[in-house]
């Protein structure tokens, strides 16, 4: 099992993903685009928290803001989230690997006993 | 949200090997063979192949950094199924990874084994960073799962 030394960016996201409440704001935008106000709605959180939070997946690129001073909509970006699920895959392409090594291996075992 | 199954959060892998069922378990479960093919320039510290036990092990990075790994067995039922935990061995390290390991038997000796690797769901968003490198990517990995799961 080797493993992939993620950049930057990955860990931006996996940082702005640790977070439930982050995620469930993401999973919101996923419905759509909505206002800061509407996101904030689930939560028994303030309005600063919420801002906070959102400048998190905003530097993680997770999100877009408009440029409406006031109500500035927040939009899902999916880029990131398919770098994720590109390092997901890697952990297969390592076993894919492995399985390699494996069947190179079983079969030098098996040539040996005959 | 799903309950009850592991599909959003599991990745299978599977691969048809020319080998008998004996002989491929075998490659998985003992010390001499795992060291020849399992991980490549890993250095064993501690093996002890029974439920419960340890294989820890250590492998350094591109970077040159050593990262220290460890497989706790759960279960070894010779020749069918074998499972256990992937993690890590440092302080304040994430949860493990389960691993389910089935070799069954095909036409003409051969064997298929098929390994499923289920993360977990809950993330514990304290360790999420602390440990870096592939751990720490596996803890958000736990997170990003548990994110999609919500989708």
């Amino acid at each position: 099992m080797t493993i992939q030394t993620e950049n930057d960016t990955l860990s931006l996201t996996f940082a702005a993903l640790a977070d439930p409440t982050r995620r469930a704001m993401l999973a919101r935008l996923a419905q759509g685009p909505a206002t800061v106000k509407e996101l904030a709605e689930p939560f028994k959180i303030s309005m600063p928290a919420i801002s906070k939070h959102l400048k998190v997946l905003e530097h993680a690129g997770l999100i877009e803001r408009g440029r409406e001073a006031q109500w500035r909509p927040a939009q899902l970006q999916a880029a990131p989230l398919k770098d994720v699920s590109q390092w997901l895959e890697s952990y297969r392409e390592n076993w894919e690997e492995n399985f390699d090594r494996l069947d190179e291996y079983l079969r030098k075992i098996q040539k040996e006993k005959e | 949200m799903m309950a009850n199954t592991t599909a959003d959060r599991e990745i299978v892998v599977t691969r048809k090997f020319d080998a008998p069922r004996e002989t491929v378990f075998a490659a998985f479960t003992e010390r001499e063979h795992v060291e020849k093919w399992w991980v490549p320039n890993s250095t064993t510290h501690e093996w002890d192949a029974k439920p419960g036990g340890l294989w820890r092990y250590s492998m350094p990075n591109p970077d040159g950094a050593v990262y220290p790994f460890k497989v706790k067995f759960i279960e070894i039922a010779k020749p069918t199924r074998l499972v256990y935990d992937y993690g890590t061995d440092a302080e304040n390290a994430p949860g493990p990874v389960r691993t389910n390991v089935t070799f069954e038997e095909e036409e003409n000796g051969k064997t298929r084994v098929t390994l499923q690797l289920v993360f977990a769901t809950v993330a514990d968003r304290e360790q999420a960073m602390q440990y870096g490198g592939a751990a720490g990517a596996q803890q958000a990995l736990k997170a990003l799962a548990d994110y999609l799961a919500t989708l």
